[in-house]
């Protein structure tokens, strides 16, 4: 056996593994003692497998790739430092709407299943520059009531009614049909919408054609006060 | 171990029984000896008397008036004197397995408790990091031949390779080391005194595999 045949062969990894059969294993052998480079990789691998044996003995080998940290994860959820605040801050909600929000919706409830009068104001005669300004008294966090006459016309398919609130401010906007506008139409203010004041509604009317603005028709002015 | 070239200064010098010529003739072939014959005795003390009985022969003939010429065949010599004295080992010994019978190089697991001791934490270090670096599946194939003990073929079977694979993969393992193992040598034998390492080197290689 020359040096090639155990280099390519792998005579040296197959002597170790015992794959070499009696004649190779001789012809090897008689190699090995004379030539330094194949018996310095024999000493080598041998010197190796004796470590790795050891080594492949211990029961982890190998330091796994330490993991993603997670966010959080569920047993740091009970841990003290954060499950008692956590807990601490559960029982103030859980009192809050125990003694304050439960009762006031609760309270609320029993309000909206309940007849009653809510204070109104009637808006007629926004044209006359002269008319006195109606006043309402609302309750404070009630609605209330406007009861507005449009004035009708056929040009128009349809009316906005806006309220601006004393600043201005346009609070809200809603659409009547013109067959709702053959009476006085009354419409609820909810309640907290705008301010006490001067309030103006606006009425508007809106024509077929989609692409011209809405014409002023009438604006009403009211005194909004709360008590 | 430093190797020195068999040519006719070291086998003149031999031959006249210069000692440090002889302690590297000896060291070195021990080495080889031991390897050779692990895989045919279990018993350390037969090794050694094979080992023992190889030399003595050695030196006799060395001595001789014929001597030897060949100083490049000196290898060949020594292991075939090695295999005649450990036939006669087995003829008086009366062993009922052959030569043929012997399997591979088997590292007694006694020798770990040795290695313990013995092994330098960078050889230790060196070899963790190339078995770390392999997939675990290669590590497992060698657990399961070289720890287990188990048969390679099934192993082969069972993890899908065959045994051309297993050769490649102790042979990559051993090159790795080996670069590691070639330069860890040449530093400590540059680092001391060269007699020193030298003995160091044989006592460590002489408690692993005697």
């Amino acid at each position: 056996m020359d040096h090639s045949e155990v280099v390519n062969g792998y005579a040296v990894e197959k002597y170790l593994l015992g794959e070499l059969g009696p004649e190779e294993r001789e012809a090897f052998e008689e190699h090995y003692f004379g030539c330094e480079e194949c018996a310095a990789d024999l000493r080598t691998a041998t010197i190796f497998v004796a470590q790795a044996r050891k080594e492949l003995a211990r029961p982890v080998l190998v330091v796994q790739p330490e993991p993603k940290r997670k966010l959080f994860s569920f047993p740091s959820l009970l841990r003290p430092a954060f499950a008692v605040p956590a807990m601490a801050a559960m029982l103030l909600v859980i009192g809050f709407q125990n003694t304050i929000t439960v009762p006031r919706l609760e309270q609320q409830a029993a309000v909206a299943t309940q007849p009653r009068i809510l204070p109104s104001v009637t808006l007629v005669d926004g044209q006359s520059r002269g008319a006195e300004i109606r006043t309402v008294t609302a309750k404070a966090h009630e609605p209330f009531l406007l009861a507005v006459d449009i004035p009708a016309d056929n040009r128009f398919s349809g009316y906005l009614c806006s309220l601006y609130s004393p600043s201005g401010k346009k609070v809200w906007q809603l659409r009547i049909e013109p067959s709702q506008a053959a009476d006085t139409v009354p419409i609820q203010v909810p309640a907290d919408a705008t301010e006490t004041g001067e309030n103006t509604l606006l009425v508007q009317g809106i024509t077929a054609d989609a692409q011209s603005a809405p014409q002023d028709i009438v604006r009403y002015r009211f005194l909004l006060q709360i008590q | 171990m430093q190797f020195q070239k068999f040519d006719d200064a070291y086998l003149d010098s031999l031959c006249k029984g210069d000692r440090r010529t002889e302690e590297h003739f000896v060291q070195y072939f021990s080495e080889l000896i031991h390897l050779k014959l692990r895989s045919r005795l279990n018993s350390r003390d037969a090794i050694e008397d094979v080992r023992q009985e190889t030399f003595a022969r050695i030196f006799v003939l060395l001595r001789g008036k014929e001597g030897v010429r060949n100083a490049s065949a000196l290898g060949a010599l020594v292991n075939s004197i090695c295999n005649h004295v450990l036939l006669e080992y087995y003829r008086s010994h009366s062993k009922s397995e052959g030569m043929e019978d012997a399997s591979e190089i088997d590292i007694q697991s006694q020798d770990t408790d040795v290695l313990d001791t013995m092994v330098s934490k960078d050889t230790q270090k060196t070899v963790r990091q190339i078995l770390e670096k392999l997939s675990d599946r290669d590590r497992q194939l060698l657990k399961r031949i070289f720890l287990e003990e188990r048969d390679k073929d099934e192993v082969c079977a069972e993890f899908g390779v065959d045994r051309e694979y297993l050769r490649v993969l102790l042979h990559r393992a051993k090159l790795s080391f080996k670069s590691f193992y070639v330069k860890h040598m040449a530093s400590s034998g540059s680092s001391g005194s060269g007699r020193g390492n030298f003995s160091r080197y044989v006592w460590l290689f002489s408690a692993l595999f005697c």
